[in-house]
């Protein structure tokens, strides 16, 4: 997984818990922290650890946390350090979500190392919507999730994920999920 | 026209019209007629784009020959440029223009115009390199934060760098001082006849050499500090004790100066602490050392107050006060008040002091004006040690049964401790016999039937750790109390697995005496008077409590033995020292301190225990520390003792 993903868990935990909470998670995950170059490719199980590591330390669910960090990452995050991109694919949540599977192509051109993950979107009608995830990164459904209620944030709508269906396919992760768009103002 | 063509090249491109030989626009794609109100049916092409590139052409005919080149326009508005080409179809004879939004110029000129994803063709990587050019300010932040990192952290090495060097040019500078001293007066001396001149440079070479011990001490315990190598020991500690020590080696100084130094206790204060009594130590022989050194007249008090939560010392003098600019660093290290004292400075004395007490979890703050005098004030969180008595609290006469009957075997190979033991013992009603080492008590126990049995641990030919294992060996044996100067759990534990029933800790404190006599004696006749069984807190005082315990006659005996052996033992250890045998040494001050400590000299037996520690560590530059001054503060203890009289005395004369 790409070092942005370190470097925007760290913004968070930093701006929520401080440095020094970074410091013990880092710490007790045995990562060195300079060595996290948000776009340099690490491997997945260094990921898992300091996620796993900043739920222990934070004492949340890991599905919290990721959920959490999900919705930050599309709403502080990406929106600081990408905005441009992400003002690219979509005035809207649905024309983000339509254009969503088109932007990680997009990046996969520049990541040649790392395979992004896919988001076949399904729009249903103007409240409902199946996103069908899938990715060769284990256990990061949550985050999902929570980068689509940001996204819910991000454009003034509610998105609430009604169900998550995985679809067992060996060696991936794969999920319909579907979600209710409520426009803030109905 | 070939529609399904048209089609195709609408399908792969963003912006596409159609121009004819009059330079006139048609089909014109619906993105391009929503970015570009002005590019409308009919328009004419160079009246709605400026073309960049390729550059100066103006006609249909000029347009046809760059149907091979890149075409760069710039709507007349300046709110949207293209990047494309001209295509001609053979079927239609027209030309049609097919592009995707010129990024790069978008970027500069338009950024409020909002591109989206779907402006942008798969085929066109103008996306990609804008995702790769975002990427590679990521790269450059990141590497930002690193160097930061990276370029406070070379400051700060350098900072310590500096303050090392500072420091070594310091020590340098304040070592050589009092090395010259040592120099030229051993120098002088070796052409010197006249024995008041050598006297005088012996002085002068002693004081240096002195000095110089400091100097090193201070570099030493600054750099355990820096290092974080200073680690807290917890022990049990009287105040008193304490305090009586801190004025005890600060009162030389002061006497010479005609300052009062003195120190009082808040009624109701514990008499007994839990801490780490040695960096308490000091941090006040420092704290007060330093008022006497900057207090011209008048006086240095310490006070120690209870307060909710921690105890504070508060150390005051009437002396030359300190200046706000001073004020502001006292606390900084190698940093020396600018005047009230000709002596030299470490300028490390207060933040060796400032980082033990942070060590100890307290805080030290200080007041001062200019001519008035300072106050220093040490907070510090102590426990109450496991026995909690009042210092108001008058010590109660012994509840316990203060008369016993029965055999006691006293073992130690101190004679002073044997005799004075003895003394005390009869005193209780006990008869009382004397063994020199753990040889001889086995061997006495082996025919004499005892009740109790109080042994020395350290004793020459057999130890009492020894003695006590084969004691129990015997058929009935009597119960063995350990006489020692280590206590605590870990020795209590110690003491217990080899077979001792108690222990007692040296100098014998009458209360612990007490406590274990009721154990395992048998109570006597209590017509006798019984003894004081108060702690003792200062040298006069417990010389007073021994004359009220031994009688004058034979406190007169037992004076003179200790005076004599703790010459002798002082000179073993001292010539032990010369020939660098930490094991007499060891011993010796294991001795010595529990003698010496009987007679009350509180800081001389301190000095030598801490001798004791650092021999059985081979720790030379602790003894080093401690050995500097031993000689003087033997004589000045001695000669306390030896002045002292007995009433009984005082009249003869």
């Amino acid at each position: 997984m790409y070092g942005l993903i370190y470097t925007a868990l760290r913004e968070m935990v930093r701006e929520h818990h401080g440095e020094k909470t970074w410091d013990a998670i880092v710490a007790k995950a045995g990562v060195p922290a300079n060595s996290l170059l948000t776009m340099r490719s690490h491997d997945d199980e260094t990921t898992l650890a300091l996620m796993e590591t900043a739920s222990s330390v934070l004492a949340l669910p890991l599905d919290t946390c990721l959920k959490a960090f999900g919705e930050y990452w599309i709403t502080s995050f990406a929106a600081r350090e990408y905005g441009t991109l992400l003002d690219r694919t979509g005035d809207s949540h649905l024309e983000f979500l339509q254009n969503l599977d088109d932007l990680h192509d997009r990046l996969s051109t520049s990541f040649t190392d790392f395979e992004m993950p896919s988001f076949r979107v399904e729009i249903k009608d103007s409240t409902t919507a199946v996103v069908r995830y899938s990715s060769n990164q284990e256990g990061l459904t949550a985050f999902v999730v929570g980068i689509l209620q940001g996204l819910g944030k991000r454009f003034g709508t509610t998105i609430t994920v009604k169900s998550i269906v995985p679809i067992a396919t060996p060696g991936r992760e794969q999920s319909n999920i579907t979600i209710s768009m409520v426009e803030a103002s109905e | 026209m070939n529609e399904p063509v048209l089609e195709l090249l609408d399908r792969l491109f963003t912006f596409t019209f159609t121009i004819d030989d009059t330079l006139s626009l048609s089909r014109v794609s619906a993105r391009l007629s929503n970015l570009c109100p002005g590019a409308l049916c009919g328009a004419n092409l160079f009246e709605v784009f400026h073309c960049h590139r390729p550059a100066g052409i103006s006609s249909f005919e000029e347009l046809c020959a760059s149907d091979q080149s890149m075409f760069l326009l710039v709507s007349r508005e300046k709110q949207l440029a293209l990047r494309g080409q001209v295509v001609p179809l053979k079927e239609d004879q027209l030309y049609h223009f097919v592009g995707t939004p010129w990024l790069a110029w978008m970027n500069e000129n338009a950024s409020e115009v909002q591109l989206h994803l779907t402006d942008f063709p798969k085929l066109d990587s103008q996306m990609d390199q804008e995702i790769y050019l975002t990427s590679q300010q990521s790269m450059v932040r990141d590497l930002e934060f690193v160097n930061e990192k990276l370029t406070r952290a070379q400051e700060e090495t350098m900072e310590a760098n500096k303050v090392q060097s500072d420091m070594f040019a310091i020590m340098s500078h304040e070592m050589r001082t009092p090395l010259n001293g040592v120099i030229s007066a051993l120098s002088l001396l070796s052409e010197e006849d006249d024995p008041i001149e050598r006297s005088k440079l012996t002085k002068i070479a002693n004081e240096s050499a002195d000095n110089l011990l400091n100097v090193i001490n201070y570099a030493l315990d600054y750099s355990k500090l820096g290092a974080g190598r200073m680690d807290l020991d917890f022990d049990d500690f009287s105040l008193q004790s304490l305090l009586d020590a801190i004025i005890a080696v600060n009162e030389g100084r002061a006497k010479e100066k005609a300052i009062d130094v003195s120190y009082s206790l808040e009624p109701g204060l514990p008499k007994n602490l839990r801490g780490d009594p040695e960096k308490l130590r000091q941090v006040l022989i420092n704290v007060v050392g330093n008022a006497i050194k900057f207090t011209e007249a008048g006086k240095v008090e310490l006070r120690v107050l209870n307060c909710s939560n921690h105890f504070r010392f508060i150390v005051s003098d009437t002396g030359c006060g300190i200046g706000q600019d001073d004020l502001n660093h006292i606390f900084d290290p190698f940093w020396s008040r600018s005047k009230g004292s000709s002596e030299s400075s470490t300028g490390l004395g207060l933040n060796i002091v400032k980082r033990l007490v942070e060590l100890m979890s307290g805080q030290i703050t200080v007041e001062s004006t200019e001519g008035a005098g300072t106050t220093f004030y040490i907070d510090l969180p102590f426990e109450l040690a496991a026995s909690v008595e009042a210092v108001t609290a008058d010590s109660a006469k012994g509840a316990l049964p203060s008369y016993f009957s029965g055999r006691v075997l006293l073992v130690d190979d101190n004679q002073t401790n044997l005799m004075l033991g003895k003394m005390i013992l009869e005193k209780y009603g006990l008869s009382v016999r004397t063994a020199s080492d753990g040889k001889e008590a086995v061997d006495i126990v082996s025919e004499v039937e005892f009740e109790l049995v109080l042994m020395d641990i350290s004793m020459p030919v057999m130890d009492g750790k020894t003695a006590c294992l084969e004691i129990n060996q015997l058929p009935s044996p009597p119960p063995v109390i350990a006489l020692t100067a280590n206590v605590g759990p870990k020795f209590a534990q110690e003491y217990a697995k080899i077979g001792f029933k108690g222990y007692l800790k040296k100098p014998l404190e009458n209360e612990a005496l007490l406590t274990e006599l009721n154990i395992w004696m048998k109570p006597g006749d209590t017509s006798v008077e019984p003894v004081n069984s108060g702690k003792t807190v200062n040298r006069t005082q417990v010389l007073t409590d021994l004359v009220r315990q031994l009688g004058e006659e034979n406190f007169s005996s037992v004076k003179a033995l200790f005076l004599e052996e703790t010459e002798r033992r002082l000179i073993s250890l001292l010539s032990a020292w010369v020939r660098r045998d930490l094991e007499i040494v060891r011993k010796e001050s294991h001795t010595l301190a529990s003698s010496v400590g009987s007679f009350g000299c509180d800081d001389l037996s301190w000095r030598l225990k801490q001798i004791e520690r650092a021999s059985s560590q081979s720790d030379v530059s602790e003894i080093i520390r401690y050995m500097k001054d031993i000689e003087t503060n033997a004589r000045t203890a001695l000669d306390a003792v030896s002045t002292f009289r007995t009433s009984e005395e005082s009249q003869n004369g």
